[in-house]
């Protein structure tokens, strides 16, 4: 039975009945591949692309012993991608990716974006590691292509709750301690800080080789708040209290959100890392999927 | 004024709702939300609207409380209630004529609409009541105040026509005794047809109660016809034929048809001549036995009530048994001659001795004589203590065998001498001093002062006998007494030449033809009218039950054994069962009230005018014209505002809420 393309999209409100994570990431990785029709393009590091001598400090599990037998010269098989194979998803699980104002909050929208991204890395056996942080690392899983290192992360994602306040600064500082492997870095976050802070953090990272990625997740309602009557927030993070006018909500917030979004971008853009904006009521595979084009792109 | 002033402690609850609105102002709904980053603090000014309903909601919440606790402290307020204008206070007795003829035409609809119109005109301080008159006065609704004229509209929307007479002698001298002594100034409104055969024989009977005014409401007609079935029964000339006779006039142009149906079966039908009020239906054989006739008149008239006719026709003669010490004796042979001589009603006579006696088959006799009563047998008493209770018929004599008892069987009386009776001191005769003349089996009571009575059986009457003969001494000779439905003629000398010489004298066959006449259709009457009572013949110890015209059981359970009397109300046919057999008693509409002629306007007149000169006083009334201060309680009212608030305020206060949560998705 072929589904339609708008029955294949799964909702966050259809994963969110699905108790099971490695269902949810199965199921949404599963659906966008089919979606793909088995693209030879998907992957990190699948397509075999040259080879090249061996160097000092090369896996010697890679040289290609065939050829040295017949031209007694060590070559290593070189794959695209090979060194990208290393995947760090670094979760945001401060107290605002707790917001919600659909199905699923953000904390939950970036848990399947995770998932789903881990189980995509294991299926081609690359290496997958998890760091969990709010204002400081609370959870750290080394990069690993063992059988059941799928499970521990995603069970790690399973049990991770909303935190307190951000630290991305001073969280990064830390990342740069368990990556010293060159690796893809994929950052799951509201990205509610500083942009020239965040790419003060990150550069970094992106320095030494790492190819980042920013997974910017949003909720509707803070993208586009609609209130009839002055309401009074209160901040996830710090408590504090602000009561805005709908007509605020409307004009000056938009425009701040807008410049915001613009300087998360350039941040991003300015250490050579990629932005995805992710809305938590957008379909999981249809954000795997617009994650992969871009990649493909770039 | 408060009655429970400690409950208005409660409006200290009146706190509440201002704690909790100054509460709600101070701590509005926070809303999580990421992070305020991106947000800057807004000047927020509060819709006029808001603000009033916020107000409004504050005040129904206080209003609410208030009412509540008002309402529990039970407030009263000085009333001036308006004066009960006792003086002109008037009892206003609304008597409604519910006998067959108001059934006529629209009389009936009319006599309901004057009887609404009487309650309606009724001042407050009035009072009321309604009365129904027909063969029983029944008062529906006793004296209510006017102000209570509901009461008096659902009374009288309760009330139907009957099938009875109604006689206005019998209301106007009975409505003393209903109306009481103490009420105020009395207006007898009497709504009824004026009907002619209602009126009594002395025209005095229709004069009202001293202090009553009698307020006659006409609601009869003047050129009212009608035409009613009299009578149906045998023909004098021919047993095989029914003659059908018929009263009244016809409504003009109009031929009406004769029906007669026996025992369900359709046996004829006759067209009736203007000039004729008969119809014959010959060659109408019954058999032995009991008969149901029907006779019919169609088309209907106006008055349908009475177009039918029901009759229960006997075709065997009616037997009488004669009961003696001996068959063969003397006395039994004295008897069954003077008895079988009896041209009308004709009696089959049989002759038996008192050890041969049944109850099944006595109930198969019209009346029973028994010679000197002594001569019984215990077992022989007891049936024909049965059969009298059951609705039989009875003559006794007292004889030597009677005088030998303390207490005479069957009547129970107390023999006051012993021996064989008494003899005139002197040795000589006594004669009889008085005679009830009035009495039917006395009718030809002449020649009874020439017998004369050498002996008789001195008794003493009881309290509820009726003592028809009395001798010189005072000492009964012939007493009536009723024992359950049945009647007993006791004579108190027996039928001897040693006690007396009544068997030689030319009075005995007629004073026995007589007595049987009487005891035979007093026992009978299978044939009988609306509102009067049936003998149902049911013993005590036999039970039974009555079925009504409609087939509906008559008898509550409790009166199924031994209910000697029923009233009829329906026209039709009732079957009394009991005993091990079945008896119908046919019951018809009384032929007075069929007939609709008018009283004369002078009669009228008279009745209007015939007031008692010296009405009687008003003592059932204080005179108090002063208006009447009360305290009125309305803490109903405020109880009643309390519950329409406490309906209205979750609305307003969702609306409150509505535009505090402010969300749309």
């Amino acid at each position: 039975m072929n589904a339609t393309p708008a029955a294949r999209l799964l909702t966050p409100e259809v994963l969110a009945g699905l108790a099971n994570l490695e269902l949810v990431a199965r199921t949404a990785v599963e659906g966008f591949l089919v979606g793909l029709h088995r693209s030879p393009r998907f992957g990190f590091s699948q397509e075999f692309a040259e080879f090249r001598a061996y160097v000092e400090g090369d896996d010697p599990r890679f040289v290609d012993w065939n050829v040295f037998a017949r031209t007694e010269r060590t070559y290593v098989r070189r794959y695209q991608g090979e060194t990208n194979t290393r995947l760090f998803v670094l979760l945001d699980a401060s107290a605002s990716m707790a917001y919600q104002s659909a199905t699923v909050s953000k904390l939950q929208y970036g848990k399947y974006l995770a998932a789903a991204l881990a189980y995509l890395a294991s299926r081609q056996h690359d290496p997958v590691g998890l760091i969990v942080f709010d204002e400081s690392i609370r959870h750290y899983r080394p990069p690993s292509s063992r059988a059941g290192s799928l499970q521990g992360v995603l069970h790690a994602l399973d049990s991770t709750t909303p935190g307190k306040r951000t630290d991305i600064e001073g969280c990064f500082l830390k990342f740069r301690e368990h990556m010293s492997r060159r690796g893809l870095v994929a950052v799951i976050s509201d990205l509610y800080c500083d942009p020239v802070a965040m790419s003060r953090a990150v550069q970094p990272l992106a320095y030494t080789g790492h190819d980042i990625m920013f997974f910017h997740v949003l909720d509707p309602g803070e993208l586009e708040p609609r209130w009839r009557d002055s309401v009074l927030f209160e901040d996830m993070e710090s408590g504090q209290t602000m009561e805005v006018s709908p007509e605020y909500l409307e004009s000056r917030y938009q425009q701040r959100l807008l410049e915001h979004l613009d300087g998360v971008r350039k941040a991003a853009g300015g250490m050579g890392a990629d932005l995805m904006l992710a809305r938590t009521d957008e379909p999981l595979d249809r954000a795997l999927r617009r994650y992969l084009m871009f990649r493909q792109r770039h | 004024m408060l009655l429970a002033p400690l409950f208005l402690v409660g409006l200290l609850a009146i706190g509440l709702p201002l704690w909790l609105h100054r509460f709600a102002r101070d701590t509005r709904t926070k809303e999580p939300f990421a992070s305020l980053m991106l947000l800057e603090p807004s000047q927020i000014h509060r819709s006029r609207e808001h603000t009033l309903k916020y107000l409004f909601l504050l005040a129904l919440r206080i209003a609410l409380l208030l009412l509540i606790v008002l309402a529990f402290a039970q407030p009263v307020l000085p009333w001036r209630a308006p004066p009960l204008e006792a003086r002109d206070r008037t009892l206003h007795v609304v008597v409604l004529d519910t006998s067959l003829s108001m059934q006529q035409g629209e009389r009936w609809t009319r006599a309901l609409e004057k009887a609404r119109a009487l309650i309606d005109a009724m001042k407050p301080a009035d009072q009321g009541m309604l009365v129904t008159a027909d063969s029983r006065v029944r008062v529906v609704r006793g004296p209510v105040n006017a102000s209570d004229k509901a009461e008096l509209r659902a009374a009288l929307a309760s009330i139907k026509p009957t099938a009875a007479r109604l006689d206005y002698g019998m209301l106007m001298t009975s409505a003393s005794s209903w109306l009481g002594t103490n009420r105020p100034p009395t207006q007898f409104h009497f709504i009824t047809d004026l009907q002619q055969s209602a009126t009594p024989l002395q025209f005095a009977d229709l004069e009202p109660p001293a202090g009553v005014k009698l307020v006659l409401q006409d609601v009869g007609t003047a050129d009212a016809t009608n035409q009613y079935v009299r009578s149906v029964g045998p023909s004098q000339h021919d047993a095989n034929t029914l003659e059908v006779r018929v009263g009244g006039t016809a409504p003009p142009n109009t031929e009406r048809t004769v029906i007669l149906t026996v025992d369900g079966k359709e046996r004829g039908r006759k067209t009736l001549s203007p000039n004729d009020p008969r119809a014959l239906f010959p060659g109408i054989a019954m058999g032995p036995g009991t008969h149901r006739a029907m006779v019919a008149l169609e088309p209907p008239d106006s008055l349908p009530q009475d177009d039918q006719h029901f009759a229960v026709l006997e075709r065997r003669e009616p037997r009488a048994l004669i009961i003696g010490a001996n068959s063969n004796g003397d006395d039994v042979t004295y008897f069954a001659a003077a008895v079988g001589a009896l041209t009308n009603p004709r009696l089959a006579v049989e002759r038996t001795g008192s050890d041969a006696l049944s109850q099944n088959a006595l109930a198969e006799y019209a009346t029973l004589v028994v010679s000197d009563v002594g001569v019984l047998s215990n077992a022989a008493t007891s049936a024909i203590q049965r059969y009298l209770e059951g609705g039989g018929a009875v003559l006794m004599t007292l004889g030597p065998r009677s005088a030998q008892q303390k207490r005479i069987p069957l009547s129970g009386h107390t023999v006051a001498g012993g021996g064989l009776g008494n003899r005139s001191e002197d040795g000589g005769a006594r004669r009889v001093a008085a005679i009830d003349d009035s009495h039917p089996a006395l009718r030809e009571s002449q020649g009874w002062r020439s017998v004369r009575f050498f002996r008789y059986v001195p008794i003493e009457p009881l309290p509820d006998d009726l003592v028809l003969i009395r001798l010189e001494d005072g000492r009964p000779l012939l007493i009536e007494r009723r024992i359950g439905a049945g009647r007993l003629l006791v004579l108190t000398s027996p039928l001897d030449r040693d006690w007396n010489d009544l068997g030689v004298h030319p009075l005995f066959v007629r004073f026995v033809g007589e007595a049987a006449r009487y005891l035979t259709a007093s026992a009978a009457a299978p044939n009988t009218t609306v509102g009067s009572v049936l003998p149902t013949r049911l013993g005590a110890r036999d039970g039974g039950q009555v079925f009504d015209p409609r087939g509906r059981r008559v008898l509550a359970l409790s009166d199924t054994a031994g209910s000697a009397r029923l009233m009829a109300e329906h026209i039709g046919f009732y079957e009394v069962r009991g005993g091990g057999r079945s008896d119908w008693i046919a019951v018809n509409a009384d032929a007075r009230e069929s007939e609709l002629a008018r009283m004369p306007p002078t009669s009228i007149e008279q009745w209007n005018t015939l007031q008692t000169s010296a009405p009687a006083a008003a003592n059932g009334s204080v005179p108090n014209a002063e208006p009447r201060s009360e305290l009125k309680s309305i803490w109903p009212w405020l109880l009643l505002i309390a519950v329409t608030l406490a309906f209205i305020e979750p609305l307003v206060a969702n609306s409150h809420l509505h535009v505090r949560r402010g969300v749309t998705t």
